[in-house]
């Protein structure tokens, strides 16, 4: 009965098992993003699987856990101020720097704008036109366009033939004034498609930054970027409006 | 009225939460959390063998949840099933980034000991007992440690490919076996 091999490896199996490393893994997000069919069996395969997470001991959370939590959802009112700015100094030294110099990312943002007006004249409309556009330049000028549709879907296309530094991955972020970068994916050297989940709805918005970092393959290990932005731009409505 | 954490009713509630969540009620995540997070940090604590990394990750998760609880699709599967998804891919994007370091096994490999210890895993349980033992101890190894493909090689003495070749049988045998 065993005799018979499947043919083909069940990728959607082996993403849920964790058994899709780096590139592997990118790209069947990236399809995962576009294929509902991939999505069922994903969830199907996590179901199947999930008797055995459940089976595993559970283990109380520190106290401290969910204080953070509370305070990194509360309404951006409330954080703007104090907490967020002492939880990310507490963070040993890592991005409150650079983060800080909110002017810099205004700097590049205003670019950024310039850059998105002379695409957009440019380029011609897409069948189904994104809701929105950035345009992530550095100081050389525009390195990828993102285009952001009404369902959540990002797509984002190369404006140059720029790679990340050997050994290296380029992170995408998304970044609302004053709360910390969400990371939302990768930016291949080519024409990258995001999964939907994975830029947050209310992310989903103008003004908001999208920064990209250098960092080792898998993205930056805390979870939070730890080196300067090379290049970035500000979520713009397509419409104006 | 948020207690009941208990029996196959927590789906249900925990599928109303997350609607709760979508509306931006905090105390709906609250209520997850109490119910979910020692489950959930267990099995993170079982991929990272790190508990300052295993909590950060299901910070990371709670975050995700938050953000993403409109998308919840019940059609495709339990919020339960959901939410450890969201957990497990942190972990794994953690694992990735950070090497398995010699010193950090904590805990022991007993994952292909492990009995499948819940009411409604009676499948998957006879499922797994089914695969031949080489085959059960990779699906354990690489689901509930997290380890890759080369690492479960290098732990059995193993050829990567007959690892592989393993992997793709035990998958495909467990997904029919519980289909039946």
């Amino acid at each position: 009965m065993s005799e018979i091999l499947p043919q083909q490896p069940d990728r959607a199996g082996l993403y849920v098992f964790g058994l899709l490393r780096g590139q592997e893994r990118r790209e069947f997000e990236a399809d995962l993003a576009v294929d509902p069919v991939l999505g069922r069996e994903v969830a199907a395969w996590q179901e199947r699987m999930l008797p055995l997470s459940l089976a595993i001991p559970p283990v109380v959370p520190s106290e401290t856990i969910w204080p953070e939590i509370a305070r990194l959802i509360a309404p951006r009112e409330a954080v703007t101020t104090g907490p967020v700015r002492a939880m990310a100094s507490r963070r040993a030294g890592g991005w409150a720097g650079w983060w800080d110099n909110v002017a810099v990312w205004r700097g590049i943002g205003a670019v950024a704008v310039a850059a998105l007006v002379a695409l957009i004249v440019v380029r011609p409309q897409p069948v189904s036109p994104p809701g929105m556009v950035a345009v992530l330049s550095s100081k050389a000028g525009p390195v990828f366009t993102v285009a952001l549709r009404s369902d959540g879907a990002m797509s984002i296309a190369p404006v140059g033939n720029a790679k990340p530094p050997p050994g290296k991955v380029w992170q995408l972020w998304a970044v609302a004034g004053g709360e910390k970068p969400v990371p939302v994916g990768f930016v291949e050297p080519g024409r990258t498609i995001l999964p939907r989940n994975d830029m947050p709805p209310d992310m989903r918005k103008p003004q908001i930054l999208m920064a990209v970092t250098v960092e080792p393959p898998g993205g930056s290990p805390t979870g939070q970027p730890d080196t300067p932005i090379v290049f970035s731009g500000p979520l713009l409505p397509i419409n104006g409006s | 009225m948020s207690g009941n954490a208990t029996g196959s009713v927590a789906d249900d509630g925990l599928g109303q939460l997350l609607r709760r969540c979508a509306e931006r009620d905090p105390q709906a995540l609250k209520a997850i959390y109490d119910a979910m997070a020692p489950t959930m940090l267990g099995v993170a604590l079982r991929l990272l063998r790190n508990r300052p990394h295993a909590e950060e990750t299901l910070q990371d998760a709670f975050l995700q949840i938050w953000r993403n609880a409109d998308r919840y699709d019940q059609s495709r599967g339990s919020p339960k099933a959901w939410m450890i998804g969201i957990l497990r891919y942190r972990a794994l994007d953690r694992l990735e980034t950070e090497r398995r370091h010699t010193g950090t096994d904590e805990l022991p490999d007993v994952a292909a000991d492990m009995p499948v210890g819940i009411e409604d895993s009676r499948a998957l349980a006879t499922c797994i007992e089914e695969l031949p033992e080489t085959w059960r101890k990779s699906v354990m190894l690489s689901y509930v440690e997290g380890y890759s493909h080369s690492e479960i090689a290098e732990r059995t003495d193993t050829p990567l490919g007959t690892v592989k070749s393993w992997i793709v049988r035990a998958l495909a045998a467990l997904k029919k076996c519980m289909e039946r």
